[in-house]
Formats: C-alpha cells, sequence, structure tokens
C-alpha cells in the first residue's frame, strides 16, 4: 500500500468517526415521530408482517428501515398492529423505541460522509483539502436532523454519492465498457429504487460517455452509445425490479383494499402467488399507477412548504417535532427538531453555485478561456445537475418543500469545493500554508454554526430568547412554539 | 515576444494574488457576521417571577394553592401582553395558559421621596404591595381592565411585589409607575391614557431604579 493510500484510508477512518459523532449518536433519540415517520414506519411494520402495500415511493428505502428493525427487534414487546392498518401513524405505543426504524438510515448517512470526502479527493486529489471541506457534509444541520430520523433521503443520497464515486472514478479511464456502464447503472438504480428524484443522476450516463469524445459522433460511437447506454439501463431496471419483486414478496396479506389494487393482482395475493416472476409486472402496473394516483392527490399548498426558487436562501426550516419542556424550572423553554441549515455551508454553496454558472456563461457567451478542461467540465456537469433538479421541482404542479434541496445543496457543495480548488489553484501550489490556515479557519466557522444550531438538530432544551437568537434570517422562517 | 509573455505571466500571478484575497476577505466577513448574529449584551433583568401551576382551576385571588409545577425565572419589565398564551418578549411564547399565579418581586430604589402612582392593567386578578403594605387589589376575575392607585414613598429600598392570578380565557399583566410632581389625587376619569405614558416597572426613569431581590428575601414566605 502506499503512502497515499494509506492516508486517504486513515483520512476516510476519521471522517467515519467524526460521521458516527454526528450523524449516528444517540441516533434513536428523540423517541418521537418526526415528520415522514409517520408513513415510512407504517410501511416498514407491513413488510415485517407481511401485509401488502402500495406506497408513492420505491420500496428500497423503506426495505432497509424494515431491515433495522427486524435487525434489533426492539419492539418485539409492544404491539404495534395498529400500524398494520394505516398508512400514517398518529401515535406510537409508549417506550416505542426508534433503534430499530432509524439504524439504517442513520448509518447510510455515516457511510455517506465517507463517500463525500472520496468524491472530494477524486475531484482535486488534494488529501488534506478534501479532509477539512469533508466538514460541508459532516456538519451540516438540516442533512443531520433528517438523516437521523427513520426517512428516505440518507439512503438515497448514500447511493447518489456512490453513483458519483464511480462516475469520477470511470471519468479518469479511458476505456469505459458495458460492465462500467452497467456498474454505473447499478448504482444509479440502488438511488432510483429509493426515490424516483435520483433520476437527476441520468446525466452521468453522457457526462461519463462524451468526456472522451470530442469530435462528432461517428456511426460507431452511436452504436456505442446506444450500447452502452443499454447497459446503463439495464443496470437502473435490474435493481428497480428486484426492490419491487422484494416488495411483493414480502406483501402477501391484504388487510384492507385501501390501494385498491386491480381483480388480477387481488386473485395473485389470494394464490399467495406474489413471488412468482411471472405475475411481475401486473403488480408492477398496480404500483405505478399508485403512484401516479398519490402525487395527484398531493395538495399543491402546505403551510410548511416553500418554492423551489427560495431553497438556496433557506426558506423554509420546517419543524419536526417540537414541545415545551421544563427545563432548569424555566418557562419558555422549548426542544426542537429543527431542518435549519447550517448558514454557513448555504452561503459557501450559494457563493459556488454563482460562481459557477457566472463562469460557464462567460466561457460559453463570451469566450472566457478555460485553464483546467476537466474541472471546467464537472463544474458545467454539476451546474446542470443542480439547475435540471430545481427546474423538475418547480413543474411538479405539488408542494414541496425545503429538504427536497438537500440533493442539489451537495451538488452546490462540489461546485464551490471545485471553484475553490480552479480559483486558488496556482496559490495553493506557491504558498499552502496560507491556504490551510484560511481553511482551517473557515471549517472552524463551519463548526461553530454547527454547535450553534445543534439544539435544533438534536433537540435539545433551548430557551425561547435563545430560539429567537437564531433567526437569522425571516426567510427561514423559524417559527417558535406557543 | 519572451517580454510579452513575461508580462502575461505577472498578469495572471497578480490575478491569482486578488482571488486570493477573495477567499481571506470571505473568511473574514463570515466571521464577523456569525459574532454579529451570535453576541448578544445581557439584559439586565431586575424583576423576579414565581410560576405556580395549579392542578385546579382557581377562583379567585385568595384560592387555596395545589401546586404541580413551579418555576422561577427573570424579567426586564412587568409586561405580559394580553392574548392566550404567557408571553414576555424575553421568553417568547410559553405553554401556560391557565389556572396559574405569579409572584413578581423587585426592589424599588426611590431617588426622590414622594408621591408614585401606579396602573395595573391585568387579567384576572391582581394584589400589589409595597414593603409589605397592601396599595391596591383586584381579587377577582376579568377581562384586561385598568385599576390606578398611588402611595407615598420614601427615598431609598422598598419591596415591590405584584401576586397575580390567571383563571381561563386570555391573560395579561401590565404594570407602569410614575412619579407625580404634581401632587394631584390621580383620578381615571380626568387623566384619558394617561398611564400609556407611564413607565414600565423594571424600566429605570429620573426618580426610579429597580434592582433584583437578594436570593434571601426571595423566598421569604413562598
Amino acid at each position: 500500500m502506499s503512502i497515499s493510500k494509506s492516508s486517504l484510508v486513515f483520512a476516510s477512518f476519521g471522517i467515519l468517526l467524526i460521521a458516527i459523532y454526528s450523524y449516528f449518536f444517540n441516533y434513536h433519540y428523540p423517541a418521537e415521530l418526526a415528520w415522514d415517520e409517520n408513513y415510512h414506519i407504517a410501511s416498514a411494520q407491513k413488510y415485517l408482517a407481511g401485509v401488502m402495500f402500495m406506497e408513492p415511493h420505491p420500496p428500497l428505502g423503506k426495505l432497509f428501515i424494515a431491515l433495522g428493525e427486524w435487525l434489533l427487534q426492539p419492539n418485539q414487546h409492544l404491539d404495534t398492529n395498529t400500524f398494520l392498518h394505516t398508512d400514517y401513524i398518529k401515535t406510537i405505543p409508549d417506550d416505542y423505541s426508534f433503534r430499530g426504524v432509524r439504524l439504517f438510515p442513520s448509518l447510510f448517512a455515516c457511510i455517506a460522509a465517507v463517500l463525500f470526502f472520496w468524491i472530494l479527493y477524486l475531484l482535486s486529489q488534494q488529501l488534506i483539502l478534501a479532509f477539512f471541506f469533508s466538514s460541508l457534509y459532516l456538519f451540516e444541520n438540516a442533512m443531520i436532523v433528517h438523516s437521523r430520523t427513520a426517512m428516505l433521503e440518507s439512503t438515497q443520497i448514500c447511493f447518489i454519492f456512490l453513483s458519483i464515486v464511480y462516475f469520477l472514478y470511470r471519468l479518469n479511464k479511458a476505456d469505459n465498457r458495458l460492465k462500467h456502464y452497467f456498474i454505473l447503472g447499478i448504482f444509479t438504480g440502488l438511488a432510483v429504487a429509493v426515490k424516483l428524484n435520483s433520476l437527476i443522476l441520468l446525466i452521468l450516463f453522457p457526462g461519463l460517455f462524451f468526456y472522451h469524445r470530442r469530435k462528432r459522433l461517428s456511426l460507431i460511437q452511436l452504436k456505442k452509445l446506444l450500447n452502452y447506454g443499454s447497459s446503463y439501463t439495464i443496470g437502473i431496471l435490474l435493481i428497480f425490479f428486484l426492490s419491487y419483486y422484494i416488495h411483493f414478496s414480502l406483501g402477501q396479506k391484504v388487510l384492507e383494499n385501501q390501494y385498491q389494487a386491480s381483480a388480477a393482482y387481488l386473485e395473485i395475493l389470494e394464490k399467495h402467488e406474489t413471488s412468482n416472476i411471472r405475475h411481475f409486472f401486473t403488480m408492477l402496473k398496480d404500483n405505478i399507477y399508485y403512484i401516479k394516483k398519490y402525487e395527484q392527490g398531493v395538495p399543491l399548498n402546505h403551510k410548511p412548504g416553500s418554492s423551489p426558487g427560495t431553497w438556496p436562501f433557506g426558506n423554509k426550516s420546517i419543524n419536526y417535532h417540537s414541545q415545551h419542556v421544563h427545563h432548569n424550572n424555566k418557562v419558555g423553554t422549548v426542544q426542537y427538531l429543527y431542518l435549519q441549515g447550517n448558514p454557513v455551508i448555504w452561503l459557501l454553496v450559494l457563493i459556488g453555485v454563482a460562481l459557477s454558472l457566472a463562469q460557464i456563461v462567460a466561457a460559453v457567451c463570451f469566450g472566457l478561456s478555460i485553464k483546467d478542461r476537466k474541472s471546467f467540465y464537472l463544474i458545467s456537469l454539476f451546474s446542470l445537475m443542480y439547475l435540471a433538479y430545481l427546474a423538475v421541482m418547480f413543474n411538479l404542479g405539488r408542494v414541496m418543500y425545503l429538504y427536497h434541496y438537500l440533493i442539489p445543496l451537495l451538488f452546490g457543495c462540489f461546485l464551490f469545493y471545485l471553484q475553490f480548488n480552479q480559483i486558488l489553484g496556482t496559490t495553493l501550489n506557491q504558498k499552502p500554508h496560507l491556504i490551510y490556515i484560511a481553511t482551517g479557519f473557515l471549517v472552524l466557522e463551519i463548526i461553530f454554526c454547527y454547535w450553534y444550531f445543534s439544539p435544533l438538530t438534536y433537540y435539545q432544551p433551548l430557551s425561547n430568547e435563545a430560539f429567537m437568537q437564531r433567526q437569522w434570517m425571516d426567510f427561514w422562517h423559524l417559527e417558535m412554539l406557543r | 515576444m519572451d517580454l510579452e509573455n513575461n508580462n502575461k505571466k505577472i498578469t495572471e500571478s497578480q490575478r491569482e494574488d486578488k482571488s486570493d484575497w477573495f477567499f481571506y476577505f470571505l473568511v473574514i466577513l463570515i466571521a464577523f457576521y456569525i459574532i454579529i448574529k451570535t453576541v448578544h449584551w445581557p439584559i439586565e433583568k431586575s424583576i423576579d417571577v414565581l410560576l405556580l401551576q395549579q392542578s385546579k382551576p382557581i377562583e379567585n385571588l385568595q384560592t387555596a394553592h395545589d401546586t404541580i409545577f413551579i418555576a422561577d425565572f427573570a424579567v426586564d419589565t412587568i409586561h405580559f401582553p394580553e392574548g392566550e398564551y404567557f408571553y414576555h418578549e424575553n421568553f417568547g411564547y410559553s405553554e401556560f395558559k391557565n389556572d396559574f399565579f405569579l409572584k413578581l418581586q423587585t426592589q424599588m430604589e426611590t431617588l426622590k421621596s414622594g408621591k408614585y402612582n401606579f396602573s395595573i392593567r391585568s387579567d384576572d386578578g391582581f394584589k400589589l404591595t409595597i414593603d409589605n403594605t397592601v396599595i391596591c387589589a383586584h381579587p377577582n376575575g376579568r377581562p384586561m381592565e385598568e385599576t390606578l392607585c398611588s402611595t407615598t414613598l420614601n427615598k431609598g429600598l422598598h419591596h415591590f411585589e405584584i401576586y397575580y392570578y390567571q383563571g381561563f380565557g386570555y391573560l395579561g399583566l401590565e404594570a407602569r409607575y410614575e412619579f407625580d410632581s404634581s401632587q394631584n389625587p390621580m383620578n381615571k376619569s380626568t387623566l384619558p391614557n394617561h398611564s400609556l405614558n407611564m413607565q414600565l416597572i423594571g424600566r429605570e426613569s429620573e426618580t426610579v431604579k429597580f434592582h433584583p431581590m437578594p436570593i434571601a428575601k426571595l423566598y421569604v414566605n413562598q
């Protein structure tokens, strides 16, 4: 093992330890339902009890939530039968433990930290800088609060990072073949099988294919494009179908046909043939139809919802759970679980996105010379992914929430990092110590803000006075509990 | 040609230096912003408040205590605006709505001897005592209404105390004072909205200062 490889392993281990502290430690606290856990825990329980259900999201994320509960079984002694008869849990039994259902989302968040570090390393080949800038993920309060609950995004983001790591790794190789596109498809498929908005990763395929092909497409190249595209698609579909196959196989009992399964699907259930591959597409059709129907039923407006155009500025924070507490006999003390980002990180992302878009416009419209072609290529790619994601969100025609911005936020982190390396690249070679000191100082600012907003992240008692002091911006809409 | 290339290189390196400074400037700017947003000068809170949450409905000020929760804290003024929730700008909203007593105490330092006027607006009842002498009271429930009273105080420290209760529905408490230089008897009908010009208890003026209660005296008779 070379020195750089051992350093990479050592640094990865360090990142993992920090992630365990910020993302995993005490992950089962608070023992209160937060945001959409009401839905996801109900679904996970149905997997464990073998009850058939349909869902607006693909099954993989929920399967992992159920797997955590199945492995640890912290609620074996409790009656959770009510979870099977509803899609939305309103109450949980006393002493209900979240150790099981939150296990995998929190674990995936820790793995994602290491992958985030690898992405930064692959973008720059700078170990120290990649380590420093991993704080963009490690201390992002909104990411942490969301990832420590039994929800889907941390699992999804882990697979998104995995796809990007593999994409960047293969970008350095000129001999990408069918199997490499297939593997990229597998990783993309893992993310898509958790949430459909992971389809933004489809941009990676042309990103990888065209990087080493600068000339006009010949017929042979076009044939390769079709072959590699098919290989990539097969990889995605394989995982997507496999996750649904497990979903169908586990759901064998019908308690109430509230999902309006077709007569054919009901017959399959009656015959206990849900594991039969012959019936796969009949069941899949019903499930896809349910997603469409569900999305139509989502309201246009909901108080915690916000417009995608305002997300980069942090509008609007979401109160996942809160309650008054009698802490040290003080009045006006509340525990919050608030989706509130780390403002320093969000500012850096905003700067990264703005600089990237300005650079692209300057290069395309005004012929600005490009010093580092690869860096500009990646800046263009992540900018496209950032903008395309937001454009899709704009056009969904349903209420959307700030946590939907977590994915483009992370793309924005890559953009800031690329801009940093591009702008300060020469200085970094001339006087690296000064840059390292300034970067270290920036990291301290990130950690300080993480600590300052951490009561909202970890459900710690906070006086109303202290809560109001954290309302740095009106448009965050941090609202005090009444 | 070489000279031109050299010039180009110099310009390039100057540009790098500038971008370098842009980063340092950004880091310093963020540091300043964080300091501005996180450093708060402490407010002097001279009013000690004891909140006694009751398990049973409170009929009036004489209702016997059946306390299930006690909270003690401090505020800078006696100004709990009328509303559904127990609110103060020092701590924001709280969960307390119904059936609680408040005991508010402070040391009132009068800098001049003479007559002092007081305005107490409350929903529900209250009792104002200074140096253990009842100055005015409204022992029963009422919507937010004002009671005016006055007393003569010598120069020096005085134990100021308001005992208040909230039954159910809306709540609120606001206490104000003024040094009466005219020495005229206070009359609500002849002084419309006069109390709005009076100072809130806790806010200093030329004639009065407020100090937190000494710990030894604070918990007497609680």
